[in-house]
């Protein structure tokens, strides 16, 4: 066998299961070296790629729309009063129960910026970058409790068992860092009800599923050696086992073993990628400042450091926002805690030329009705999931800024213009990647199976720069 | 598609029609033809809508609704659609509206019993939808001479020659011992068992081990791991609560049955309908555990009538992929596009597992973040003597950390206080009498006590919550219990649910099979029962081709069908139909349905048996070696790598069955999850921690990371076949893994110990160990200088024999079969 004959049955062995001959070309350029763009396999792509990479937020627990982002000046006319019918009769809640009363938000809303986005006062800085922001106000989902709902909103089913969107992405468009993992994943907070399941990689191969980045022990789940092996010693260790298994490999002629060789020098080449990653030395002050002090902060200025070294898919997940009490309090305790590094990461990625490749997403399950639930005061009530209607927003990446998108009814219970499923929203999405939604397909339980389903789904062309 | 109009045209099946009717062929097809047949033929079937033949125009759309119902045009949608007023909804989409003058020609044609003569028209038989019959054996080719081939070689061999190929040469039988050994038992054979077969190396002392291994209670532990992937067998609810389970007697069970070579019939009826069976034993209802593996969603706020829909779906669905081969879970919200199985006969099927009682309900009413509940039907089970010694080690280790957090929290609480009189005095008198209590401190009252003193101490916190987890594992291994089967003595009534929307109910069915497949025979019951009986009726097409090909799977890596979760028309065609269906029948007839002595034979094949070396000259031919020229040696399953690796390090724990076990894995991998249960992971101790990975804990939404690294599923649905993929984070989990690191360690001393005086002895002692075969001459210098390095370096022999099984413990090879 030649050596280019044995790297592409190298890369094909990495799909021990037959019939997906594309998605092998993108597996292999996520793990091994020198994948540039020319990597990206054609049948994915249909237009020219606006993005390379994806931020992706998702507030855990569902953050409410109506106090942040979906203004409802009714609402405020008909506080702690009985809510119509309508809105709830023949509907199911998690939790309302009897006739519940409706519960205005207590935030002033402000119009920000050229394009005039309007965002609560819980959301100050997000204000000073709202004109790079794309407001979808007419989200929806079939699903109301979280872990379904999650599931939903990553894999396109409500099911556990199917791969994520940053799974797809990477088995798309593979990963242009030959020392990162290519989908790399943030906690802050709990864990998200629907656990790993919202960063594995389902039926695809595992190679695309998510790497944690954890703030505690190891970054990556054994990432360092054991005590007293040194980073030298490490290295002579795998030379040895390296010229073990090339020994194998001239008796067997196995491509998988030339695999595994080069899987041991990217571990050994991950131990050093990853901890700088947390170094911030090289930082201004500036910078550091502009994110400001925290847990959080430090996590989203890792995401911007690590789609500067191509990863593809960074997802960043941030709990708990599930406010069916206090929630008030929490609103406003979580609000302080994103929105100073959320607009610092738009900032920083644009001064750094990075925003227009780099398409930033806020996302969460579900949104919140516009009935109060619980206790009648301001320090105790709170609000009930809604799949119904609920917003997101997106910046950068090609997506035009300064516009809101969609509209809900007076009530914000309900979509009344522009609905957008959130299989919609996972085509734009692969759309800004150059990726043809309907052609990336993998074959799974004798079908091309899809990110979007079966069901049409639509790229919202309208907000589209 | 036009022949089947031809077909149509010609055929003279029309009933006696009235003068001045309507004619279908005159009046009606032409206006079909005209207008609707660009998206409604038979190939695009848009919406599950096909107008050009009398199979697809009677089968409800994609909807779940009937085109026309005859004798009633205001019902039939049909009409609906080209009446439509608004254009965006209206058929056809393009183009100009249906005539006045022919809606009304339909509208007669309804009225007038709608019918559609019957073409004969079906979609063609899939191979997989006919028995399989015995074909007669090729002729053996030369090739096979002196090589003690059987049946499977036959039909290899004539395959491999008429592809200009041959089969490999014999492997060398130390590589032949450990291949079986690790495909048997899932562990490798010692430098002993290798030695005594190297004495020895002929095809009858082969063939007497085999004979040994299968009959090894190891065989069980090792053969359980498919299908406990296909079970879905977890130790955890699934979703947001994601709460411990216990469902290990069923894993139990299943280990018992394989290692008793319970024949697969009655080893699929015991665990589809074991509570139906006359006089069902304790043994027939845990059995029935089967289905109760399906995930449950208990989160708070969920609706106990979706979950009952998801959970009865799940059961159809895994029923089809096991026994019927087919993605009958397609047709939950249409037509299966591709084989032939209807929206009604999916829910015909649904059916059969929709007579079982509700298993969760709210706890409560209202507002409050009250979980749900399981309540569904729970089988205490006999304890064993096992059993009572697993739980006295549990209860051991409850009470220590009970004591343990008691000491703590009253000497945190004491040191709180301090001599200050004012915080004494300012104490909540309960608080005060908690504090003087003498007798150990309940759960409850540690809680209340540091909630009260010490709201902040978060160490505390999470040390009382451990205390609390290891209180209910005990409690559960006090009260075996195991979720099973049971019928409601009521029928429940399922009716279609449209789009796959439970709320959205269509036309009522009762229990039935799909029509392609053999008949239900009119004797059987009409319950699961039945319905197990029907899945291994040797009449299934089915179910011998999936069993054999999933053997073929385990052993070989691959299935004669590379789909094994689908055999229908989507799935790829078998590389070797002959011998697949050799096999099937062969499993069935002769084999009376015996896994062990259908294993046995490929066992026993000259194909198995030979060198997996690759050649150039074969690998252009055939480069993905679909024709088996060369044994394809492939990764070792996550459980096997860490229990190989036990054994060779000398900590693997023998001990069988009970409840799972923790191995060592770092803190903060489990992580609090809101409205989830047990947070916090608490690791075995002593022998426990190494037991083989079939006991290893199986939570769904933090599986075990050196597990989740090598590709085991999480087992929230039926997976059929496992990636194997080659990462880095395996290099790592090997390399690093404080349990790897540990193995290393224990290898080492092991090596010091047992591997003889002289470094060269060591070294082929361990390599012997670690791959039963010899070092060749480089190899063993290769590792001689590891070793020697790190000795010149640290001086310590402890580290230069680390160093040495570190390496044989990340060899490719160690973690293959070859």
């Amino acid at each position: 066998m030649t050596s280019t004959d044995r790297d592409i049955m190298g890369r094909r062995q990495f799909l021990t299961r037959t019939g997906a001959g594309v998605g092998s070309l993108a597996l292999g350029s996520l793990l091994q070296e020198s994948a540039g763009a020319e990597a990206v396999p054609e049948q994915f792509r249909r237009v020219a790629p606006k993005a390379k990479s994806v931020i992706f937020f998702h507030f855990t627990g569902a953050p409410s729309h109506l106090d942040l982002f979906d203004h409802k000046p009714v609402l405020e006319k008909y506080d702690r009063q009985l809510a119509p019918k309508e809105l709830f009769e023949g509907k199911r809640f998690s939790f309302l129960r009897g006739h519940p009363k409706l519960l205005a938000s207590p935030y002033e809303f402000t119009k920000h910026g050229q394009g005039g986005n309007e965002l609560s006062s819980l959301l100050p800085r997000l204000g000073t970058v709202a004109d790079e922001m794309c407001l979808i106000k007419s989200m929806h989902t079939t699903e109301f409790n979280h872990a379904p709902a999650q599931l939903f909103f990553h894999t396109g089913l409500n099911r556990q068992g199917n791969p994520s969107i940053g799974s797809w992405t990477t088995y798309g468009l593979g990963s242009e860092s030959s020392n990162l993992p290519a989908y790399v994943v943030f906690m802050k907070g709990n864990t998200p009800g629907a656990g790993a399941n919202l960063w594995k990689s389902g039926y695809l191969p595992s190679v695309h599923q998510g790497v944690r980045l954890r703030s505690e022990g190891d970054a990556v789940l054994y990432l360092n050696n054991p005590e007293g092996i040194s980073r030298d010693h490490r290295r002579r260790t795998l030379d040895s086992i390296e010229a073990l298994n090339q020994q194998n490999y001239e008796l067997i002629g196995d491509p998988e073993i030339q695999t595994r060789i080069d899987q041991y020098e990217m571990a050994f080449r991950m131990q050093a990628s990853v901890p700088e990653l947390n170094d911030f030395s090289q930082e201004s002050k500036a910078t550091r400042e502009m994110y400001g002090k925290s847990e959080f902060a430090d996590q989203c200025l890792q995401a911007r450091r690590l789609v500067e070294r191509g990863v593809r898919f960074v997802e960043l997940f941030h709990g708990d926002w599930d406010t069916h009490s206090k929630q008030e309090s929490r609103l406003a305790n979580n609000c302080a805690e994103v929105d100073q590094p959320i607009s610092a990461l738009i900032k920083d990625l644009k001064q750094r030329g990075l925003l227009d490749q780099t398409l930033v997403v806020w996302g969460a399950e579900f949104g919140r009705t516009p009935m109060l639930q619980g206790d009648d005061s301001p320090e105790k009530c709170g609000r009930d999931h809604q799949k119904d209607a609920f917003t997101v927003w997106m910046a950068g990446g090609g997506v035009k800024g300064g516009i809101t998108y969609g509209k809900t009814n007076e009530l914000g219970n309900e979509v009344a213009e522009n609905p957008v499923e959130v299989r919609d929203l996972h085509a734009t999405i692969l759309h800004q990647l150059g990726i043809d939604h309907e052609r990336l397909t993998y074959r799974f339980q004798g079908f091309d199976q899809r990110l979007t389903g079966v069901e049409k789904a639509t790229v919202l062309k309208e907000i589209l720069s | 598609m036009m022949n089947r109009f031809k077909h149509l045209i010609g055929l003279a099946l029309f009933p006696p029609l009235s003068a001045g009717a309507i004619d279908f062929d005159k009046d009606i097809l032409p206006i079909l033809e005209a207008n609707c047949l660009d998206c409604h033929d038979g190939e695009t079937l848009k919406g599950g809508v096909g107008l050009d033949s009398y199979y697809y125009a009677t089968l409800p759309t994609d909807a779940g609704e009937s085109l026309f119902v005859p004798g009633k045009p205001a019902e039939s949608v049909l009409l609906h659609v080209v009446e439509e007023s608004d254009p965006e909804k209206r058929m056809p989409p393009k183009g100009d509206p249906l005539t006045s003058g022919e809606i009304a020609a339909l509208r007669e044609w309804i009225d007038a019993g709608a019918v559609w003569p019957d073409d004969g028209w079906r979609p063609p038989l899939h191979w997989s939808f006919l028995a399989p019959t015995l074909p007669s054996l090729p002729e053996p080719d030369p090739m096979l001479a002196d090589r003690h081939s059987n049946g499977i070689d036959y039909f290899i061999a004539a395959k491999l020659s008429a592809n200009d190929l041959t089969i490999n040469e014999e492997t060398d039988p130390a590589r032949l011992l450990r291949r079986v050994y690790l495909d048997t038992l899932g562990l490798p054979p010692t430098v002993e068992q290798v030695d005594e077969f190297l004495k020895n190396p002929t095809f009858a002392h082969y063939t007497q081990i085999v004979e040994e291994l299968l009959s090894s209670p190891s065989f069980g532990e090792k053969w359980a791991t498919q299908w406990l992937d296909l079970a879905r067998y977890a130790d955890s609810e699934g979703y947001q609560r994601d709460a411990p389970r216990n469902m290990w007697p069923y894993r139990d069970w299943v280990i018992d049955a394989l290692n008793a070579d319970m024949p697969f019939d009655q080893f699929s009826i015991e665990q589809l309908a074991g509570d139906l069976l006359p006089e069902a034993t304790e043994s027939q209802r845990i059995a029935t555990a089967f289905h109760r593996n399906a995930p449950t969603n208990l989160e708070a706020g969920t609706d106990p009538e979706e979950d009952h829909y998801k959970v009865v779906a799940d059961r159809t669905a895994t029923t089809g992929m096991i026994w019927m081969g087919l993605t009958v879970g397609c047709a939950q919200c249409h037509n299966h596009k591709y084989d032939p199985i209807s929206a009604k006969e999916y829910y015909e099927l649904f059916a059969f597992f929709n007579n079982t009682p509700m298993e969760t309900k709210q706890k409560g009413s209202g507002f409050g973040m009250s979980a749900l509940q399981h309540i569904g039907p729970t089988l205490a089970v006999a304890q064993t003597r096992d059993d009572r010694s697993f739980e006295e080690v549990a209860a051991t280790h409850y009470r220590e950390a009970r004591e343990r957090a008691d000491f703590n929290l009253r000497e945190r609480a004491a040191e709180m206080i301090g001599s200050s009189e004012t915080i004494r005095e300012a104490l909540d008198p309960s608080t005060v009498k908690l504090m003087a209590t003498k007798t150990a401190l309940s759960n409850q009252q540690m809680k209340t006590l540091q909630r009260a003193l010490l709201p902040r101490d978060t160490e505390m916190a999470v040390e009382i919550e451990k205390v609390e987890i290891s209180a209910n594992r005990l409690k559960a291994m006090r009260e075996k219990t195991v979720r099973v089967m049971e019928e409601l003595g009521e029928t429940r009534t399922t009716y279609i649910a449209k789009r796959g929307d439970f709320q959205a109910r269509g036309e009522a069915v009762t229990p039935g099979t799909p029509a392609a497949l053999h008949p239900f025979p009119e004797n059987y019951p009409k319950n699961r029962l039945g319905l197990a009986r029907w899945l291994v009726d040797p009449a299934n097409p089915l179910v011998a081709r999936t069993f054999v090909n999933r053997l073929w799977i385990e052993i070989f890596g691959r299935g004669l069908v590379t789909t094994p979760e689908d055999f229908g028309s989507q799935g790829e065609l078998p590389t070797h139909p002959e011998l697949l269906d050799w096999l099937s029948v062969t499993f069935v007839e002769k084999d009376a349905w015996s896994l062990k002595k259908s294993l046995r034979r490929i066992l026993l094949s000259a194909t198995y048996r030979q060198s997996v070396s690759s050649n150039e000259t074969r690998a252009q031919k055939d480069p993905k070696n679909q024709l088996l020229w060369r044994h394809p040696g492939h990764r070792l399953s996550a459980e096997t790598i860490r229990d190989q690796a036990l054994a060779i390090s000398g900590l693997l724990s023998p001990r069988m069955h009970g409840p799972h076990s923790r191995p060592y894995q770092p803190e903060g991998v489990w992580r609090k999850t809101a409205g989830a249960s047990e947070s916090y992971y608490i690791p075995s101790r002593g022998e426990d921690a190494y037991r083989r990975g079939v006991y290893t804990i199986w939570r769904r939404n933090n599986h075990y990371p050196s597990f989740a690294n090598f590709d085991a599923p999480d087992r929230a649905a039926c997976v059929i076949q496992r990636d194997v993929s080659n990462t880095p984070l395996q290099s790592l989990t090997l390399l690093n893994d404080p349990a790897f690191v540990e193995m290393a360690e224990a290898f080492a001393e092991r090596i010091a110990r047992e591997g003889g005086r002289t470094l060269d002895a060591q070294v082929d002692w361990a390599f012997r160990t670690a791959l039963s075969r010899s070092p060749k001459d480089s190899e063993r210098l290769l590792l001689q200088s590891a070793h020697e390095s790190v000795l010149g370096e640290s001086g310590s022999k402890q580290k230069a024999l680390f160093e040495l099984a570190t390496i044989l413990m990340n060899l490719h090879e160690s973690i293959s079969r070859s």
